[in-house]
């Protein structure tokens, strides 16, 4: 019906008229230009692409070096799993082979 | 001397969290501010909900944490307390090799939708040469899809159609099972689900995403596994059930992000770049009388209108530039399905 027509056509103007005024209070705001704006979001999405690309390698590395072996994801292998993780970590933030070895040492604390 | 250097605990860190970061604070900003403490590592801001951002601050964790409470003159910063409990466990059903291959199904039907979105390997793009065109840990996976079964020899002594079918699963068929592990489906498996959770930090048992895991102090913090086997005997009805809520689960984390349509698009005010740069040459082609036209840009007077827009658009590129961004800068913001708003005013029913 026509009332019903000229309601949806309501809603429509009213989230249109919202949505420019959001777009209005924050385009200068960073996290809003990095998201949408041509200059910026090319280069937060490079970033998340070279992250993405960094953990890769990380999986690869285990992979290959045999983390994956003889480990499964059971409750009853939590602290084998605890270790790959924190091997990954060492890995991600660039950490060498020596780095890892750390994962064999008694913990210290401070 | 030989001695190996002394190896980094670079997996541990600490950090400070605070509850309420303005929008309008670039991470920028808080990464120059904290970057004099030694240690500094990185900063996480999460999206604005509305109005405030959380944000993670990681230190080196050989910089002793209570060094970092100077920090206390902003925005009440408190010590982010390491996770509690990194490994949880959920139901031990998952052990059970239809639910087993059930989830070597959907995590690779998970892997392929996300390394399709991220373009993470080779198809064709120079850049990415490296990478092989397909993700090494796909190959062959349909082999273990397809059920082996001994139904001929079944079928000479008499079995045929007995209860170890798996499609047992007729109404009201009350058959109970034993959980049946099968190691070589669980070695297949683990391996698609340690590759969903390093490389794109998805926690399969947990049914989610960990956003910008990356930036924040635990790159790599909790996992889910499969709990210990059910004591009791389990029904087809409770593992068809479980594959069910779990696959309806799992569905929200194949979503790509979503784009208006055309129609919506348009009816929600998409600009068209073209009719935005020929509103911002008329609004730049002042008359100020007969004969004698202005380009406020400039300052430049001119004989006729079209002398002012051709001007604009020789002398004027890089404005022109501006406004074609601009355009695309809030088309970008409209075409996202899931664009950030003021949450809606809930409906009186």
């Amino acid at each position: 019906t026509e009332s019903v027509k000229r309601y949806n056509e309501y809603k429509i103007e009213f989230r249109r008229q919202q949505m420019q005024e959001f777009f209005l209070a924050h385009k200068g705001e960073e996290w809003f230009r990095s998201k949408y704006h041509p200059d910026e979001s090319g280069k937060r999405k490079a970033d998340a692409h070279a992250a993405l690309q960094n953990r890769l390698r990380v999986f690869q590395y285990l992979m290959e070096n045999g983390w994956f072996d003889n480990i499964s994801m059971d409750i009853d292998r939590a602290p084998q799993i605890l270790k790959i993780l924190d091997a990954a970590v060492i890995k991600m933030e660039g950490g060498t082979e020596n780095d890892l070895r750390i994962l064999e040492q008694p913990l210290e604390e401070e | 001397d030989d001695q190996p250097p002394k190896p980094r605990p670079l997996h541990m860190t600490c950090s400070l969290f605070m509850r309420s970061i303005a929008p309008t604070i670039s991470k920028a900003e808080i990464v120059a501010l904290c970057r004099r403490y030694p240690g500094f590592m990185r900063v996480c801001l999460s999206e604005p909900q509305p109005e405030r951002r959380r944000c993670w601050v990681t230190f080196d964790r050989r910089q002793h944490q209570r060094d970092l409470l100077e920090l206390t003159e902003h925005p009440s910063p408190g010590v982010n307390r390491d996770l509690a409990r990194r490994v949880r466990n959920i139901n031990g059903i998952t052990q059970h090799k239809q639910v087993l291959r059930n989830d070597i199904k959907l995590s690779a039907k998970l892997i392929h939708a996300l390394d399709d979105r991220e373009r993470l390997w080779g198809r064709g793009d120079t850049h990415t040469a490296e990478l092989p065109a397909q993700n090494p840990i796909l190959k062959n996976i349909t082999d273990y899809l397809i059920e082996e079964v001994s139904a001929e020899e079944e079928e000479l002594l008499g079995n045929a159609g007995g209860v170890d079918s798996e499609d047992g699963n007729k109404e009201g068929n009350p058959t109970e099972i034993t959980v049946e592990r099968d190691e070589k489906l669980v070695k297949v498996l683990d391996r698609l689900l340690f590759y969903l959770r390093i490389v794109h930090s998805i926690d399969y048992y947990n049914m989610c995403e960990y956003t910008s895991e990356d930036e924040m102090p635990n790159r790599c913090g909790i996992i889910h596994v499969r709990g210990p086997i059910p004591p009791n005997r389990i029904t087809h009805r409770e593992v068809s059930d479980w594959e069910k809520t779990f696959e309806d689960k799992l569905g929200p984390l194949f979503s790509v992000k979503e784009t208006l349509s055309e129609e919506e698009a348009l009816k929600m005010g998409r600009k068209d770049p073209e009719q935005e740069v020929e509103k911002f040459v008329s609004a730049n082609t002042q008359e100020l009388g007969k004969d004698k036209w202005l380009c406020p840009l400039s300052g430049k007077k001119f004989k006729g209108p079209e002398f002012v827009r051709k001007h604009i658009l020789n002398k004027h590129g890089d404005k022109i530039e501006e406004v074609k961004k601009e355009v695309e800068f809030f088309n970008n913001f409209l075409m996202d399905a899931k664009r950030p708003s003021i949450p809606e005013i809930k409906p009186l029913p």
